[in-house]
């Protein structure tokens, strides 16, 4: 009995020094933080017309208007209907982003909802962000 | 307790008495092939023998086949109400290749008939040999075709392929349908002066999921994406240029007998390899379905475009926009 005690503590010992190599990480220090986060609450804008048939299309960033205007973009999301939050990592900054929504509704349903064109018409809204180091920034596209 | 086992293997016995011991005999075995397709008229049955093995081999993969030598009758039953069959008689073909499409061998014996399965409906596949008094059989429930939640058909949504941002894929499979392969299939002109070659690129992958009812999403890679254009495609030089001129998403449904099928061996990316598996009473092979869903008129995003043409890891392969 004595003997199997002393196993179970040799045993013991050996867990902790082996996990205390693998757990502590050294000496190094942790790698410095140089990102902060863009958080995008990509919410639907409010319609008189069946939630189904409103689909995010576009959500891209740029570091400035006339890029965001251009295509020339240094991030986009696939968007899709079932995802709401959109996370970019990015250094930090200024940053403009647009959020595109359209309408699939049959008839002239879209156009009277605020679709340009009825059907698969894009409504956009874009937005400034200011990026700062470590920090998340939450932005919501907010469609006129 | 000593009465119950006697009784036990009685009954045992009994139960089986109806099995071809299939490795046994000396004449060969039927090897039966057979993968319904729901979204054609006509469907084939491939024939072929093969002489399995003593006891013990059943640890070897494949087997090899032989011609069918042998009269054969060959008949499908479909059961869209619990009373009477629709019955389908299928009949020999020889002007087709058989060395191409599911399960391609030249020994195989193809034979035809016309039908359109029908969704969700049970299937048997019968074969009378009449020389040797018995039946082959399976039977399989016909699969839906599934869903494409994303990537969707909606114009201005686009396929980005960045490194911030892997590309989610969102499938509604049908009941019954457990192994899927889909893929990102590009059309793709390599421009040389007047001429221009037309290629194709496919990026996807496969999954073995049991049927479950939930949305089934899966992560697919950007970075493969890239990686796997540099293998497929070299530099481009002069005044020569390649064009994405089409984009679709395709969707390959397999009923549960495949998801076995290649759970068995972990066949990878070659899942029509012919193996000693059976969905068949009295012989070997498989009896399933398969359908195809696609989502075409899709468009790569401004990011990918500039990502394809202005990184220096990828400008060599001169794609434009």
């Amino acid at each position: 009995m004595k003997a199997l005690r002393y196993l179970i503590l040799i045993l013991l010992v050996f867990i902790i020094v082996r996990c205390d190599g693998v757990t502590g990480g050294g000496d190094n220090p942790p790698e410095p933080v140089t990102t902060g986060i863009l958080e995008v609450d990509f919410q639907l804008p409010t319609v008189q017309l069946p939630t189904k048939n409103i689909h995010r299309v576009d959500l891209s960033i740029a570091r400035t208007t006339d890029s965001l205007n251009k295509g020339l973009f240094i991030s986009s999301a696939n968007v899709l209907d079932s995802k709401t939050i959109y996370r970019f990592t990015l250094v930090p900054g200024t940053y403009y982003y647009r959020a595109g929504v359209t309408c699939s509704c049959l008839g002239d349903s879209c156009l009277w909802g605020g679709f340009p064109g009825g059907r698969y018409g894009v409504r956009w809204a874009s937005g400034k962000v200011i990026i700062a180091l470590g920090q998340v920034t939450r932005d919501v596209p907010s469609f006129q | 307790m000593n009465r119950i086992i006697p009784i036990f293997l009685i009954l045992l016995l009994v139960s089986c008495s109806n099995e071809l011991p299939v490795n046994m005999d000396s004449s060969g075995v039927p090897v039966v092939y057979c993968v319904l397709d729901m979204d054609d008229s006509l469907q084939q049955v491939r024939l072929a023998k093969s002489f399995l093995p003593q006891e013990g081999d059943f640890e070897q993969d494949h087997y090899t086949v032989e011609q069918w030598n042998e009269p054969v009758e060959i008949y499908l039953e479909e059961w869209t109400d619990a009373h009477t069959p629709v019955i389908y008689n299928f009949s020999r073909v020889n002007e087709i290749s058989q060395d191409t499409g599911f399960f391609a061998d030249p020994s195989f014996q193809l034979y035809q008939t016309y039908l359109k399965p029908i969704e969700n409906t049970v299937y048997y596949l019968y074969l009378w040999f009449p020389e040797r008094q018995y039946f082959t059989y399976a039977s399989t429930t016909a699969i839906g075709h599934t869903e494409i939640i994303n990537p969707a058909a909606i114009p201005s949504r686009k396929v980005t392929f960045s490194e911030t941002d892997d590309y989610i894929i969102e499938l509604q499979p049908q009941p019954n349908t457990e192994f899927l392969q889909f893929n990102f299939h590009l059309t793709i002109e390599q421009h040389s002066g007047d001429d221009f070659i037309q290629g194709h690129f496919n990026l996807g992958d496969q999954v073995n999921q049991e049927y479950n009812g939930q949305v089934m999403t899966y992560l697919l890679n950007s970075e493969r994406f890239y990686a796997d254009l540099l293998k497929q495609y070299d530099t481009l030089t002069g005044n020569d240029y390649r064009h994405i001129t089409g984009i679709e998403f395709n969707v390959f449904s397999y009923g549960s007998e495949l998801r076995i099928y290649n759970q068995l061996y972990d066949n990878g990316s070659q899942p029509w390899e012919i193996q000693s598996y059976s969905s068949f009473r009295n012989g070997f092979g498989l009896f399933s379905s398969k359908a195809k869903s696609r989502t075409a008129n899709l468009e790569l995003s401004d990011l990918t475009y500039y990502i394809l043409t202005n990184d220096p890891r990828y400008k060599h392969l001169k794609f434009v926009q």
